[in-house]
């Protein structure tokens, strides 16, 4: 029977084979085989790409970041030894990547109200979603309020709780495979999520 | 639980990250509570609010980060120092940098004594020179060798320890008595789960109880997953064997993976197939069919398989 990803009722199980095709890719990528290293880019590459622009909302950080990360893999690939999962050790790759560049940026005190795109700098605000033109102007400008409060909240998570919860709402990872990823226990994890909500409740109380 | 207790861990529970008993109990609470049940409706709105925050990333620069990450393996590849060969390797053993003057002279002194020690001891026939079948120096020394110990022997000859760890490419059949029996020990490689998962897929298919027991005992002992995962999907080979099928129970009901788990029970019962519904089969899916089983995929395939059980093998457990 083909074991890939079945569904049962509304159960979408991640099947075997899938997972034995990635370890296939792998192997194939650990012996140079350049195809088999670009299909493995290929399936992660845009959450990789999706996590760090959200985190960082910089095109050009999201865009070093992935470069890097996926440089780092393939350094390093020769010496994976499935210990876990490819992508948990993926995103452990990028997570301590984003951590180190959030920091950063705390430290420097860099972030304004605007931010860097190939366009040049422009205002966050920009960023917020924009209801079609048929759109209620009261809600639109209900909605641009949360974007720019989600904004300010999100600054003012520590660089942990702020991954965590990118990592559990924006990418849908389980905690355990956060707390993989960042090597830290699953508790720990869940405590980070925990404290992150509740900031973001308390400042998104009113709009809601 | 208090209102108070629920209403904290709101987030947690639309996560789906509870434990079965915490999401029970917040449900029975919010059915019973207006208080808690209009909370959850602002945590969803929250949630839902959020939505429009996570931007998808354009297309185009997602092309322009392939591109530049092409660009940049191009230039790794270009950078990456050659393969030394084995002979430089072994010219870097040699290799007298980096020493003192006087380690130098000793050392230099070592060589001169191995080179006449070794022309002289083949010239005596002690030690047969290159191409004799009893001891060839030059085959010792053509892989990674390391001198472990010396000792001066006689006639100005000297004894070496060596020790050479050979690195060889065969290309061989696996039916080969004795490259099967590398095979089955290669699926317990301490180190390597590389080596052992993919062991265990060159063995998929074979006969033999060698094979079996190697198969078994990596479903039940190995640490890794994707080498359970690989010997349980090689047991199908063995289904009808009753050690194979106890296997197939222990990493069904206690493997710690759920790709295990669900390979395990679609191995113990394949779907289309005539499946003997022995009663501890039928008491171990009865057990999985309950709500506190964690795993969607083996708490609705036991039902699936409990309910199309015909109704006198139901009415006989």
């Amino acid at each position: 029977m083909d074991t890939q990803a079945q569904v049962i009722g509304n159960v979408t199980v991640r099947g075997a084979k899938e997972r034995s095709d990635e370890f296939a890719l792998i192997r194939a990528a650990q012996r140079g085989d350049g195809d088999a290293f670009e299909q493995l880019v290929r399936a992660h590459d845009q959450s990789v790409l999706r996590m760090a622009y959200n985190l960082l909302h910089s095109e050009e950080d999201a865009r070093d970041i992935y470069q890097e990360a996926f440089l780092r893999v393939y350094r390093n690939l020769p010496k994976f030894r499935f210990d876990c999962s490819f992508s948990t050790w993926l995103y452990r790759i990028v997570a301590n990547l984003c951590l180190d560049q959030i920091r950063r940026r705390k430290v420097r005190k860099e972030e304004s109200a605007s931010v860097d795109t190939r366009d040049g700098e422009v205002d966050r605000f920009q960023f917020v979603p924009e209801g079609r033109a048929d759109v209620d102007p009261q809600r639109q400008l209900m909605s641009s309020e949360v974007g720019s409060r989600v904004q300010e909240v999100l600054e003012q998570l520590t660089p942990r709780e702020r991954i965590v919860f990118e990592m559990r709402h924006f990418q849908g990872m389980r905690l355990r495979a956060i707390g993989e990823a960042l090597q830290i226990t699953e508790e720990a994890a869940k405590n980070c999520l925990f404290r992150a909500t509740q900031k973001m409740r308390a400042a998104l109380g009113d709009f809601v | 639980m208090t209102c108070h207790e629920v209403q904290n861990v709101l987030s947690l529970y639309l996560y789906g990250e509870l434990d079965f008993a915490r999401e029970e109990a917040v449900e029975q609470h919010v059915a019973d509570c207006a208080f808690c049940m209009h909370a959850l409706g602002r945590e969803k709105a929250w949630h839902a609010s959020l939505q429009g925050e996570n931007q998808d990333v354009s297309l185009d620069l997602l092309s322009r980060c392939r591109r530049d990450l092409t660009a940049s393996l191009s230039l790794e590849k270009a950078n990456a120092p050659a393969r030394i060969p084995a002979w430089r390797s072994l010219l870097n053993w040699f290799d007298l940098s980096g020493l003192r003057w006087s380690s130098k002279l000793a050392y230099a002194s070592f060589l001169v004594l191995l080179g006449f020690g070794a022309g002289r001891a083949a010239k005596d026939g002690i030690l047969p020179d290159a191409g004799s079948r009893n001891v060839n120096i030059a085959g010792f020394l053509g892989g990674n060798t390391r001198v472990r110990d010396l000792q001066p022997g006689q006639d100005g000859q000297v004894r070496l320890f060596l020790e050479s760890v050979r690195e060889g490419e065969m290309l061989v059949s696996p039916d080969d008595p004795q490259v099967r029996a590398l095979l089955v020990a290669a699926t317990r490689d301490p180190e390597n789960a590389a080596v052992r998962v993919q062991s265990v897929q060159i063995l998929t298919g074979r006969d033999g109880a060698d094979v079996k027991d190697a198969l078994i005992y990596s479903v039940r002992h190995d640490p890794n997953a994707a080498v359970r995962l690989k010997a349980v999907e090689a047991l199908r080979h063995f289904s009808g064997d009753p050690a194979t099928r106890d296997t197939l129970k222990h990493a069904l009901q206690h493997d710690g993976d759920p790709s295990v788990r669900s390979e395990a029970i679609d191995v113990l019962a394949p779907e289309g197939d005539r499946i003997n519904f022995t009663p501890d089969l039928v008491n171990m899916l009865r057990s999985l069919a309950v709500p506190g089983e964690d795993d969607d995929y083996v708490r609705l395939r036991s039902r699936q398989l409990l309910q199309g059980m015909a109704p006198a093998e139901n009415d006989t457990y």
